[in-house]
């Protein structure tokens, strides 16, 4: 059963994908922040991360280059509206990202992203 | 196969920047429903899986999902034009331009009966958002025009396309 680290500083969007996922099948945490998915990241193993993107403090974009500085190479799917930083959620997907997953999605989306994401991965 | 050059539009005008701040705020409402849109289908998505079928209860989520689910495809249809405001130029078919402008006008004013027509095609250089947006604007004023009758036509022919009363854009 795949461990999945949800990461949306929105806490209806994280509950709620917390709990597609979990009545998928799959093994959700859900944190509000990119530094408390760091700190997530350093006591459990994950199999991937579903982040959102525009977050204060610290964007999903800059958690995704972290991880990848940090030499972990666990997939990370992205989800946006990618109306508000188009460009930068582009090269974040050239440079990395395994999947990105525009808001709003519907519950099939979320779970096809996931196994797409967890296959490559 | 002759292939035309879309140059970007420098608007100048007061009206115009007035627009150009609509169209930010829109990008950045755009960015604040998606969250909302999540939360709400999402859930009434959940909340049907648990509600029986046949009672009013569950058709009432499912009322609730379908007029959510309308909403939801006019915010992508948007964002989708919003993210193709950041590719870059490259060589384009003016007739799936048009195809895909056609297709946003209609999803945003389903009530408005806009039709794509064709004696040709044509490739332009040009950014894709720049095309689309031109076509768009191509659509929106002939929509405007009280003159134009049941439908509104948009015809990409070889090196031009019209809108019925909307005017003309030469490739």
């Amino acid at each position: 059963m795949s461990r999945i680290l949800v990461v949306d500083d929105e806490p209806a969007v994280r509950n709620l994908t917390v709990e597609i996922l979990r009545r998928s099948g799959y093994r959700p945490h859900g944190v509000g922040s990119a530094r408390h998915a760091l700190e997530a990241l350093q006591e459990e193993a994950f199999d991937l991360v579903v982040s959102d993107v525009v977050m204060p403090e610290m964007t999903g974009v800059e958690l995704l280059y972290e991880l990848r500085a940090r030499r972990h190479e666990l997939p990370v799917v992205l989800m946006t509206g990618g109306s508000q930083e188009p460009e930068r959620t582009t090269n974040a997907v050239r440079l990395g990202a395994t999947g990105l997953l525009y808001k709003p999605f519907s519950h099939d989306q979320l779970r096809d992203a996931v196994a797409a994401a967890l296959e490559r991965g | 196969m002759r292939v035309g050059i879309i140059e970007p539009v420098s608007y100048g005008d007061d009206d115009f920047r007035a627009l150009a701040t609509l169209g930010r705020l829109t990008r950045g409402a755009l960015h604040e429903i998606s969250n909302p849109l999540v939360a709400l289908l999402g859930s009434a998505e959940l909340a049907l899986g648990d509600a029986v079928p046949g009672t009013k209860m569950h058709d009432r989520i499912a009322l609730t999902q379908r007029t959510g689910a309308e909403v939801v495809e006019i915010v992508r249809a948007l964002q989708a034009f919003v993210r193709l405001q950041a590719e870059p130029a490259s060589e384009l078919s003016v007739g799936e331009a048009a195809a895909g402008a056609v297709a946003l006008v209609t999803r945003v004013l389903p009530t408005h009966g806009v039709e794509l027509r064709s004696s040709g095609d044509a490739t332009v250089v040009a950014a894709p958002g720049e095309l689309q947006g031109r076509l768009v604007e191509l659509l929106v004023a002939a929509l405007a025009d009280p003159g134009r009758g049941e439908t509104v036509e948009l015809v990409v022919g070889e090196g031009v396309v019209t809108a019925t009363g909307g005017g003309e854009l030469r490739l």
